[in-house]
């Protein structure tokens, strides 16, 4: 018999900070970013498509605790940014 | 909080084994302490924490509703017939889903005991009887969807939701309509999540479109699974130990985050206010479930009468018990009184409505009289015995000795009736009846024969993490070396706190070093949080509930790893909150040992004695007892015992009854021990003796124990003398401090009690000291009247150890595993007293141990590593072949290889 379908979580990112690197990022005051500067430039974002909240490996050295952020920035480029809960923003790609 | 704006629906107790981290009990408290009003418990595939999650919410202020979450077996392709383009890997004809079903009536709570009841009719259908994972056809739903309202389950395998994430619109779509066609429009719901996980939002926003497409109201809903954020991390693991993963290989099967915790009310509508309509759909969906577990179940005490058509129940114990009474007690005042007392039992009896329940009781030991007949030889001395004996409160009870159940004459013992019936009565009493093992295991398997597989079951016991597995399971989990966690495990006894066990892994070599891995203090924290969940459901030594109504319809009834068995899936508590009729069936080694000497006896002398005229005044008995010489007797053989005997010296079987009673977990705590030796001693010296008592008001009640509370029904009698408790008060006490880890119903005890005994100008420090000893002792003591049939067994064995040593020994051993001692350490202490062992003997050794001219010849599975099966053959063809001294060597013996080797 088989295991029920399990394609709704997508691929969660776990992949430590390997591909992510610091990103400055503007919250509003309810903690959703607001826009991310890139390249020097201030990019407001447009949308926010998905959240999700990721708490990992508690029981190994490097906790994982993180609230990732797929947006789309002005003008239409998407991106992936989290929050790790100990403070600072991360960008992937 | 006057109107919460959210009811949980979907919430996982520990009861959804290795899954949900929480006890039910801990669920309804949080709920409370959150302000919720009312709240669901949904498990896997079970109502195991059901009852106890009815009983704790409502006591804590919650209405409960009854559900479950149900492994359906479905197959979405069957219309379509395309396998070739199958998403969900190979193509399976079908696939696994969960659906939660809530109960709205009482056929609703009976037809989804009888689905969960199907969902496990396979689970044990292997040629090893090992468990396999439960899960119902679909098409089962269509005979019992009637009173159940049916929601789309959970976001990752839930049906509708998972064949959504998968892509699988039309497919989605059509399941949702097929629930609706079983279960009838209004009766399905679309459940809207918010796990936290990647594409959970988008996938409600799917599933409330799909249900505003199909015209399916939505519900939002928490698929909790722990009670505090705090067991999150157990969750995790628990997830782990299930699939048999370490936690860092498991990242697929976790959740991924510590989100799908109980949260309160106001939380949960702010989290879902993108789903405005859901999160109302939650409060109209509950106030429509009105179903209450605690009070609609529709039990009834099985009115069996047998062979009297016509007659009540009432009619035929009374002429039964009338009968038996003119026929044990002579004319005179013995026949005055117990006449007296018979009729104020039958009274109580009719007032409950407990003659059948006493029926049914004189019907099983007739079952056991007929299997006993089974399995004892002919010829043997003991096919004259009674099958079975009663003990527990029961003994103290006149129908029950008239009926047969006990053979104690509570006359002339002059036992009380107390707990076992009395007028406000909350549940039925306990008969319990002792069975030799292998009349025990016949007549349960004769008992589900007779009263059928929908009537009968075995109770429920669930196993709960204990130091030992919990270290190694999660210690597993959390990959810690294999060999360290062993011998932690071999370590660790007796300790309960994170504190302890962080203690014992830093004496282990290298330990300050392991302490400060985030890995072993983890093991530290977690094995005490799992301390106390259940771990899986398992088989309780003996109890059994039979009913008139179909069984499976009150409690889902799951197939026992032992073939011929089943057990329902509620434990001894939740069957008694039921008011079930509950009959336990325990198996004693003892009066199997007892049995098998008189046999022994009778092989060796002729005749065997008659236990019921020896008497119980034998000096010879009580000298030996006094002087701790007890090895191998019932009850009273431990070191704490004996080391009690020689400061107690027990002179007759009422100091007997209280020796038994005394070194038990509840005295001991409750600090009985101490001061009830030192009384003993002090009466010892000076008959006039007084002892202390904590308040005057206590002196009627514990004058027989010395001051001390020594017996389980002194709980009861110290509480109504103290605090002027009713007897149902007292019940109601009684059962707080069996529940585990319910502090709020201790608390709410504490308060009556205090105010109930400063009404009768007991001083506070005498309240609280009192209080505490009763604590202490909470549920484990033995009732007196179960005393005294231990007391009475524990005297059969010690004059049998007296006057038949060799019997007696030969009869220990063939009955092990059993009683404190290994046999070397019996053969020892046998042989200190002129017992001769005499070494197994290919020629004359029996199977078992045998009495050979007042010695004890060992028997041939005694020999290492032989085994049962292969003594048996031996002396099978030796019989048949007959003795040759050369035969084991010219002739192979008909034994492969030793069992064990194999």
């Amino acid at each position: 018999m088989e295991q029920a379908p399990r394609a709704a979580m997508g691929t969660r990112a776990l992949r430590g900070l390997a591909g992510a690197h610091p990103a400055e990022v503007i919250t509003s005051p309810d903690g959703t970013p607001h826009a991310v500067l890139r390249d020097g430039r201030r990019r407001l974002v447009v949308a926010v498509r998905d959240t999700w909240r990721v708490q990992d490996r508690w029981w190994t050295d490097t906790p994982v605790d993180r609230t990732y952020f797929d947006v789309v920035l002005e003008p239409g480029r998407p991106v992936l940014i989290f929050r790790e809960i100990e403070g600072g923003w991360f960008a992937h790609g | 909080m006057a109107n919460p704006p959210y009811v949980e629906l979907h919430a996982h107790s520990a009861f959804s084994f290795l899954d949900g981290a929480s006890l039910p009990e801990e669920m309804a408290e949080a709920a409370a302490s959150l302000g919720h009003g009312v709240m669901a418990l949904t498990d896997h595939d079970g109502l195991s924490g059901a009852m106890g999650f009815a009983h704790a919410a409502t006591a804590a202020g919650v209405r409960p509703i009854t559900g479950a979450e149900l492994t359906v077996a479905y197959s979405p392709f069957s219309r379509t017939g395309r396998m070739g383009d199958c998403p969900l890997g190979d193509c399976p004809p079908f696939a696994v889903f969960h659906i939660t079903l809530l109960v709205e009536t009482a056929r609703g709570y009976a037809n989804l005991c009888r689905l969960i009841t199907i969902a496990h009719a396979k689970t044990r259908s292997g040629p090893d009887r090992r468990a396999i994972a439960p899960v119902l056809p679909f098409e089962a739903l269509q005979a019992h969807h009637e009173g159940l309202v049916c929601l789309s389950g959970c976001a990752r395998k839930g049906l509708v939701p998972a064949l959504l994430a998968a892509g699988r619109q039309a497919e989605a779509d059509q399941a949702l309509r097929r629930l609706i066609g079983i279960f009838g429009p209004g009766n399905v719901w679309v459940e809207i999540q918010r796990p936290g996980a990647r594409g959970s939002k988008a996938l409600a926003r799917g599933l409330e479109a799909l249900a505003n497409h199909v015209g399916v109201p939505v519900v939002a809903t928490g698929n909790v699974h722990a009670h505090h954020p705090r067991r999150a991390f157990l969750q995790d693991t628990l997830v782990s130990v299930r699939n048999r993963l370490t936690l860092d290989a498991s990242e697929a099967e976790r959740r991924g985050n510590r989100q799908s915790v109980l949260r309160a009310p106001d939380d949960m509508a702010r989290r879902l206010a993108d789903h405005p309509e859901a999160v109302r759909g939650s409060l109209v969906l509950a106030d429509r479930l009105r179903f209450d577990l605690t009070r609609d179940l529709g039990y009834r005490f099985p009115d069996f009468v047998a062979g009297h058509p016509g007659e009540t129940a009432d009619h035929a114990l009374a002429r039964d018990c009338r009968h038996a009474l003119l026929d044990r007690y002579a004319e005179g005042e013995r026949r005055h009184q117990a006449l007296c007392r018979l009729d104020e039992e039958l009274d109580l009896i009719r007032h409950h409505g407990l003659s059948g329940f006493f029926l049914l009781h004189r019907d099983i030991l007739e079952i056991a009289r007929e299997v006993a007949l089974a399995v004892r030889p002919v010829g043997s001395a003991r096919r004259a015995l009674p099958p079975g004996r009663g003990r527990g409160s029961s003994v103290g009870s006149i129908v029950c000795y008239l009926t047969g159940l006990s053979h104690i004459d509570p006359i002339e013992s002059g036992l009380f009736l107390g707990r076992f019936l009395n007028r406000d009565l909350r549940s039925v009493p306990d008969i319990d009846l002792d069975f030799p093992r292998d009349v025990r295991e016949g007549l349960i398997k004769e008992i589900i024969r007779r009263y059928g597989n929908e009537h009968a079951a075995l109770v429920a016991a669930f196993p709960t993490f204990r130091v030992r597995m919990a270290i190694r399971e999660l210690g597993a989990a959390l990959a810690l070396p294999a060999a360290d966690i062993e011998r932690l495990a071999l370590l660790s006894d007796g300790w309960s706190s994170p504190e302890a066990l962080e203690d014992e892994i830093r004496r282990m070599p290298g330990g300050e070093d392991r302490l400060r891995s985030r890995r072993w203090r983890a093991l530290a924290a977690l094995a005490a949080e799992a301390a106390g969940l259940p771990r899986h459901l398992s088989q309780h030594p003996g109890g059994m509930v039979v009913s008139a109504t179909p069984l499976v319809e009150l409690v889902p009834v799951v197939p026992a790893a032992f073939p011929g068995r089943q057990i329902c899936q509620w434990d001894k508590d939740s069957c008694a909150d039921a008011g079930f009729v509950k009959i336990d069936l325990l198996g004693l080694g003892m009066l199997s040992a007892v049995e098998e000497c008189l046999d022994l006896i009778a092989t060796s002398r002729g005749r065997a004695p008659d236990l019921s005229r020896i008497g119980f005044d034998d000096p010879a008995v009580y000298a030996e007892i006094q002087n701790a010489d007890t090895m191998g007797v019932f009850q009273i053989e431990s070191r704490a015992q004996m080391q009690s005997l020689l400061a107690t010296q027990p002179e007759n079987l009422h100091d007997l009854t209280v020796q038994v009673a005394l070194i038990r977990p509840g005295p001991v705590s409750g600090g009985a021990v101490h001061p009830y030796v030192a009384h003993r001693r002090a009466r010892r010296r000076d008959p006039e003796f007084v002892p202390p008592y904590d308040h005057p008001l206590l002196a009627p009640v514990l004058e027989e124990t010395l001051g001390v509370v020594v017996f389980q029904e002194q709980v009861l009698e110290v509480s109504m003398a103290l605090a002027g408790f009713t007897p149902g008060e007292a019940e109601d006490l009684r059962r707080a401090m069996s529940r585990k880890r319910s502090r709020d119903a201790m608390l709410r005890m504490w308060q009556r009690f205090r105010d109930g005994a400063r009404h009768r100008d007991v001083p506070d420090d005498v309240i609280h000291t009192v209080f505490t000893k009763l604590v202490g002792f909470a549920n484990f003591g033995f009732p007196k009247a179960h005393s005294a049939a231990f007391a009475v067994l524990a005297y059969q064995s010690a004059w049998l150890r007296r006057h038949h040593p060799a019997e007696f020994l030969a009869a220990l051993i063939n009955s092990q595993p059993m009683g404190f001692y290994p046999p070397a350490s019996l053969v020892r202490d046998a042989a200190r007293r002129g017992v001769r062992t005499l070494r197994t003997c290919i020629h004359v050794s029996q199977v078992g141990c045998t009495v050979e001219d007042g010695s004890v010849r060992l028997g041939l599975r005694m020999v290492r590593h032989l085994g049962d099966d292969a003594a048996h053959r031996l002396v099978a063809e030796r019989e048949t072949m007959g003795i040759s001294p050369a035969w084991p060597i010219w002739r192979p013996a008909p034994v492969c290889a030793p069992s064990r080797w194999r």
